[in-house]
This record gives C-alpha cells, structure tokens and sequence, in this order.
C-alpha cells in the first residue's frame, strides 16, 4: 500500500459516476452516462496522467472535481479530498485556494485585463507584485508581460500566464487539462519541467491529455479512460517495446497506434504510399501567397508550394505558425494578397464543388450540429458505401446527431464526405490532434489507400514530426517556406 | 396538486404549461366568437350596475354586459395581434436572410433596423395608422410595420454567427449555393428564435394596438376593442364606476401574461440550453 494511515491522498475518487440528464423523443427522460465507476487516486507529490480520446469524458472529470459542472448532472460515488467528502459547498471553498485549474482554452483569461493583474489577483498574502514577477521570470515570461493583455500575447505565452496562475495560488491539487496541444518541443519542455517542479514542490497535478507521448515524460501513473471508464491504471514504466507488459488490450492498442511505434498494424505504411506522377497538368501549385491579419507582421510571404497528384506532402510547423492560415487559402476559404493557386493548371474554381478540400482540426464545428450524419454525407455528395464500411462508420451513425457520436467519430464523417468523388487534392489541417492514437491510425489508413488508388494529392500539416514521417513522401518545415 | 406537478419530469411539466395556456387562450377566443350581438345590446334599464351574479364585470352606461364586450374585446385585439406578430415575423425573417446574402445588403438592413429603432414605436405606430386611414387594418399594418426591427437585430446576429461556422464555409466549397446554405443551414437555425420572437412579439402588438386604440387612432369606437373599452371607461372613473376598467384592464394583463409564459415555456422545450435546466 502506498498510502499510509497518517497520509491521506490528496484526491481520491471512487466509484464514481456521472450521468447527464436529457430528453429523447419527446417525453422520456434519460440518462446519458458520461463516467461509469472511475477510480483514481492522486498522492502529494505525485502526477497523475489521464489519457483518453476527445469526447471520453476525461474534462468532465476535471469539472466534476472543482465542482463547476452544469446543472442537469447527475453524480454518483465519491471524491474525496484528503479524506474529506468534496460536498458542493466544500468544493467552492476549496476551489482557486486549495484546487486550481490550468484551462484548456487560452480563451480562460480574461480579456480586458492585464495579465500581471489577473495572476496577482489569486494571491493571497504577501508583496503579490513581487511574486507575480518572480513566478514570470520562472515560466520563462519576460518581465514586460505583465503589463500586456491576453490578445498581445501567443498562445504558448498565454498558456504560461495560466500555469504561472495555478503555480502562485497555493493550490495543493492542480489539474491541467489539455495543457500542451499543439506546442512546439521547446514550449512543450517547458511547460512539463514546470509542472513537474510542481510536483516536485509537494504538490499531486492530475495531467489530462489525450496524447500519451506527453504524458509518458513525466508522469507516474497513467489512468487509461475509454467511453467514461477506467480501462487500466498502469505505471509509465509499463510503456516499453511493444507494450508487453500492459494488461489491457485497449492500451495496447493505444500504444503501439504511436506514429513512433507499430502505428499501423499489419500494414507497411512504405509500401503503401504512393509514387507521385510529377507533371505539371496534375499538380496543385501553390504560387507566391502571402497573408496577414490587421496590422500585425506577415504570417508568411510568396510562398510556395506544390503538392503533385498522388503524392503526399508533410508540413510540420507548430502552433500558431499560419499553417492554418495557409491551409485555408489554399482551399479557397480565404483570400490570399498576392500569388495564385492553381489546381491542374486551372485557377478559377468560385461557385463550383472544388477539388481541393480541407479537414479540419475539430469535427465538432464542421458539421452543422441540426444535422442528422445521413444529410451531412448526402450534402457532399457522398454515396461511397465502400469508403463507409471502411471507415468504420455504422448504419445506425447515419440516423444519429451530431451531439451523439464523439469526436474520433465525427472526424470519420468529415473524412467521407472531404473524400466525395470529386476531390483531387486533400488538405488534413491537424486532422488526427485531437483524436486517439487507434483512431488516428486507422484514418490515415484509409487516406493513405484512397490517396494511392485514386491519385489524390495530400497535404498533411501537423506539429507531430513522428506522424508526417509515416504517412508522407516528403516533410516541408513550414518555418522554411514563409520568408518572414 | 403538489405531488402529482413534482412528479412529472422538467420536460413534462413545460408542456403541461403550454397545454393549459393554449386551452386558456382558445377558450376566450372561442367564447369571443360565439358570443353574438344580442349580448352586446343596450339595456338602459341595467345600466351602470355593479358586478353581480347576472353581469360578472358589470354593466356601462348603456347597460351593455362588460364581461361580453371584454371577451368580444379580447378577441377582436388577439387576432389584431396574431397578424401584426406574424407579418413582423415574416418581414423580420426576409430581412434577416437578405442579410446574409452580402456586406452590401447588411448595411442596408443594419441601416433600416437603425432608422426603425431611432423613432419611437408609438410614433411611427400612429402615423402609418393615422395615414392609412385607422381602423382594424390601419392598426394592423401599422403594427406590423414597426416591431421587426428588435427581433431582426437578433435573427442577424444568430444569422451572422453560422454564415461564419466552419461548417458553412464547406458547404460553400462543397459547391452549394448561397441560396442552398439560406434554406439548409440558416434557415433551421433560426426557426427557434423566430418562434419564440412571434410569441413574444404578440403581447407587444396588443399593448400598442390598445395603446393607440386608447389615444384615438386606431380602432374606431364602435368597436369592442380592448384600447376603446378604456378609453371610454375612462370617463366614468371619476364617478365610481370602477368595474368599466378595472376588469378588462385585468382580462388584457392576464391574456398578455399567458402568452408571456407559453412564450418562455416555449423557450424552455426548444432551446437546448434551458431545456435541461430545474
């Protein structure tokens, strides 16, 4: 037994469940279970990493634990914190001063106010503009920053303003939800090594991620979440070779679906990946664009690009780079300043279906949530029932909302319907960041046999270099291109 | 009556409230309709009775059956209602998609809500009554001329919000035209807010329509309209007459408050983020 008698976990929950209520055909009331018996527990000094995909109820958790759940929530079990039953009213003592938060979005700060400002206001006692200083020059933030608004700052820096908040409240449980998506390495470090200092000081920091590379730095254990259940605890040292020594299949699965790992099983991506026909009447060639929003500097200038029919191209670059910028004028969602792209040689594409279309990161926003997933698919003009059965997408999906299916599932139907008879060239904008690793495996699977069969030209951007080296012809580091 | 309302889901509960206020509301229209001229004819020998038995609201100084002429009233200023809510509605919703269609036109649009919003309602109310001529189309055309702009301003607002969601921009790209994304994806969006802004438009239009039937320039006085019913009783308040006002003025806050809370029970089934609430 880790826990002795005279230390009590910092967090402890079990059996705990948590069902939202709502309405279906009319008058029947019923329970959407969210989290079935979960059990976890989080000792001082301790990380605890929570993996699973988008949509499996692992940020419920987190909002279950502070207490700032929505109102038709139905709770089930216990959360225990030091041994004492987390209670509505105890929650809201507890939360700011004893639990703290590090959002997911940076949209959690608060617009019109300065950041020093905001991180001083959760200090309690002493000099709060010198600890406030002193916490910035910790996160690696230069001492002006405190004098800026949230909008004046990237995501990465805004992303350490907010862990800078957690780290001066003098919380003693911290939960992090989706901290680093889409950091570059050197953010990325950073943001692990000050959260392990946080252990490090005394501290249990619950990590919720679904990316598992992350988690495996730093953390001690890992809690495996699938469809609102806890399907294995397991240490990090259980995360070797080919993930022998884990006992349950869906990790398995989960780990070795790594880009770096097995990734895809039974299927030698190599062999696979087509080889491009050059020629200049079957490319699509992105020529000299540039692109800017305001009166902020160039995201990029004159770049190029060719992407020929059947090839596919990695671009790596990290967040907030303007690869989304660009993946957007290239499939005609925005207008570029200056340059063309032309799709076969032929650039005026207005008003018709366009052969290149674009994937987006969450599926959420891109499928009209009034929508049952038949009239999304009929939209594109999708009839491929093949494709369907290939993707894994089940009959009864198509009857079903949007608000029913997760994201990995969504994300199969924006595949389909970006994959209609027309496409010729494929834009995959961070299509698989906010999926889990099985499921990231299999869609690519499929892009890759399609891209080869069909001679589809793909443009995969992602900030996992792990992931593009599998599935692409050639890598394009997206900072190279820009000429800014 | 406790146990039985605590029992019932959230969802049950609303609809048992709009069931019972649509009841309510049919029934005066009904009772409006069936209640013929008879009732309404002058008896000088009951005349300025207080509310007894016989004549549950009283009778005026001609000896008419208040509770007749309110119920008659009621009637008349519903289906004034009900018309101007509607073509509000409907001019609301033109303007809405017209807006949609591109920056042009949303300025056009955002100018003309501007221009209604900067006239007071009343205003504008009388002149277009008073320069068609008053009476029970002047009022309504009046009526429906002037409440669009508030519930167009919100119909743009929601419209603007999915005219820039991801899933409008595929759409645009997967070939679809602007009239297509119109009808497919705005439209659905907004049918709940156009809903609920007909059922809230409606207690609007009747205050006014009583409110200018009241100052003179609406319905002619022959008519039981609510507005005339107090209008005239007006004078009669001074020599204790009280009922003449007092019970239609009641009829209407009560008309106007079921519609009130059909309205927000409404809300309550439709939108998905009161919906779950207890």
């Amino acid at each position: 037994m880790e826990s002795t008698l005279a230390e009590k976990p910092l967090l402890e929950v079990k059996d705990f469940s948590l069902s939202f209520r709502r309405y279906e055909k009319g008058l029947r009331e019923t329970r959407l279970d969210v989290i079935r018996q979960l059990n976890m527990t989080i000792h001082i000094g301790e990380v605890v990493a929570v993996v699973g995909a988008s949509g499996s109820g692992k940020s419920i958790l987190a909002n279950a634990i502070l207490g700032i759940l929505p109102e038709n929530v139905l709770l089930d079990g216990s959360l225990k914190y030091r041994g004492e039953t987390l209670t509505p009213k105890k929650q809201q003592q507890l939360r700011g001063k004893k639990i703290s938060l590090i959002p997911q979005s940076v949209n959690a700060l608060n617009p019109l106010m300065k950041t020093g400002k905001q991180v001083q206001s959760v200090i309690l006692s002493g000099d709060r503009k010198l600890i406030q200083q002193t916490i910035f020059e910790k996160v690696g933030l230069p001492a002006e920053t405190g004098n800026k608004y949230p909008f004046e700052l990237s995501g990465g820096m805004a992303r350490r303003v907010m862990a800078a908040t957690a780290m001066v409240s003098g919380a003693d449980l911290i939960i992090a939800d989706e901290p680093t998506p889409g950091l570059d390495p050197k953010v990325l470090q950073e943001t692990v090594d000050n959260l392990q200092q946080l252990a490090l000081d005394g501290k249990g920091i619950m990590f919720i991620t679904h990316d598992i590379d992350t988690a495996l730095k730093f953390a001690d254990r890992v809690v495996v979440f699938r469809e609102g259940k806890t399907v294995e605890i397991a240490n990090v040292e259980a995360f070797k070779g080919k993930g022998e020594r884990l006992n349950h299949s869906y990790t398995k699965q989960l780990w070795n679906a790594l880009p770096q790992n097995q990734f895809i099983k039974d299927f030698n991506v190599a062999n696979v990946l087509p080889t491009p026909v050059v020629s200049p009447q079957k490319m699509l060639d992105v020529k000299g664009i540039s692109f800017h929003y305001g009166k902020e500097s160039h995201l990029f200038k004159d770049l190029d690009l060719t992407v020929a029919a059947g090839e596919i191209v990695g671009l790596h670059g990290y967040s907030g780079s303007g690869k989304s910028t660009m993946a957007q004028i290239i499939a005609g969602y925005l207008k570029s300043e200056t340059g063309l792209v032309t799709v076969d040689g032929k650039s005026d594409l207005d008003s018709k279906i366009q052969p290149v279309q674009l994937i987006w990161q969450h599926p959420e926003k891109a499928i009209n949530p009034r929508w049952r997933m038949k009239k999304v698919l009929a939209e594109s003009g999708m009839s491929d029932s093949g494709l369907l059965e290939e993707l894994n997408i089940r009959q009864e999906w198509l009857s079903r909302w949007p608000s029913e299916l997760s994201g990995g599932e969504l994300q199969r139907f924006c595949v389909a319907r970006a994959l209609n008879e027309n496409t010729k060239y494929l834009i995959a904008d961070e299509m698989t960041t906010m999926l889990d690793t099985i499921t990231q495996a299999h869609l690519w699977k499929t892009i890759l046999r399609l891209a080869a069969k069909r001679g589809i030209g793909v443009l995969a951007i992602s900030h996992d270099y792990q992931l593009l080296k599998q599935v692409s012809n050639r890598i394009i580091n997206f900072n190279e291109i820009t000429n800014v | 009556m406790r146990g039985v309302i605590s029992r019932l889901n959230l969802r049950q509960r609303t609809i048992t409230r709009i069931i019972l206020s649509i009841i309510v509301l049919i029934g005066i229209v009904s009772s409006g309709l069936l209640i013929d001229a008879d009732r309404l004819s002058i008896d000088l020998e009951m005349k300025n009775s207080a509310p007894s038995l016989e004549h549950l609201f009283g009778t005026d100084w001609l000896g008419r059956d208040m509770l007749a002429r309110t119920l008659k009233g009621l009637t008349l200023s519903m289906s004034v209602g009900l018309l101007a809510a509607f073509f509000s509605t409907g001019i609301a919703l033109f303007l809405a998609l017209l807006a949609s269609w591109n920056k042009r036109m949303d300025q056009f649009v955002t100018w003309l809500i501007d221009l209604f919003l900067s006239v007071p309602h009343i205003v504008l109310l009388i002149l277009i009554s008073f320069a068609l001529g008053g009476g029970f189309n002047g009022v309504v055309i009046g009526l429906a001329l002037t409440h669009w702009p508030s519930l167009t301003r919100l119909l743009r607002a929601e419209m603007l919000q999915i005219k820039s969601a991801e899933y409008v921009g595929i759409s645009h790209r997967l070939g679809k035209s602007r009239l297509w994304i119109a009808r497919h994806h705005i439209f659905p969006h907004l049918i709940p807010q156009l809903f609920i802004g007909f059922i809230l438009l409606f207690p609007h239009a009747i205050l006014h329509e009583a409110a200018i039937t009241f100052l003179g320039f609406g319905l002619s006085t022959e008519q039981p309209a609510i507005g005339v019913i107090l209008s005239e009783s007006m004078r009669y308040l001074s020599t204790g007459l009280w009922w003449l006002a007092f019970f239609p003025g009641l009829s209407l806050l009560i008309m106007v408050a079921l519609f009130d809370l059909l309205g927000k029970n409404l809300q309550t089934l439709l939108d998905p983020f009161h919906g779950q609430k207890r």
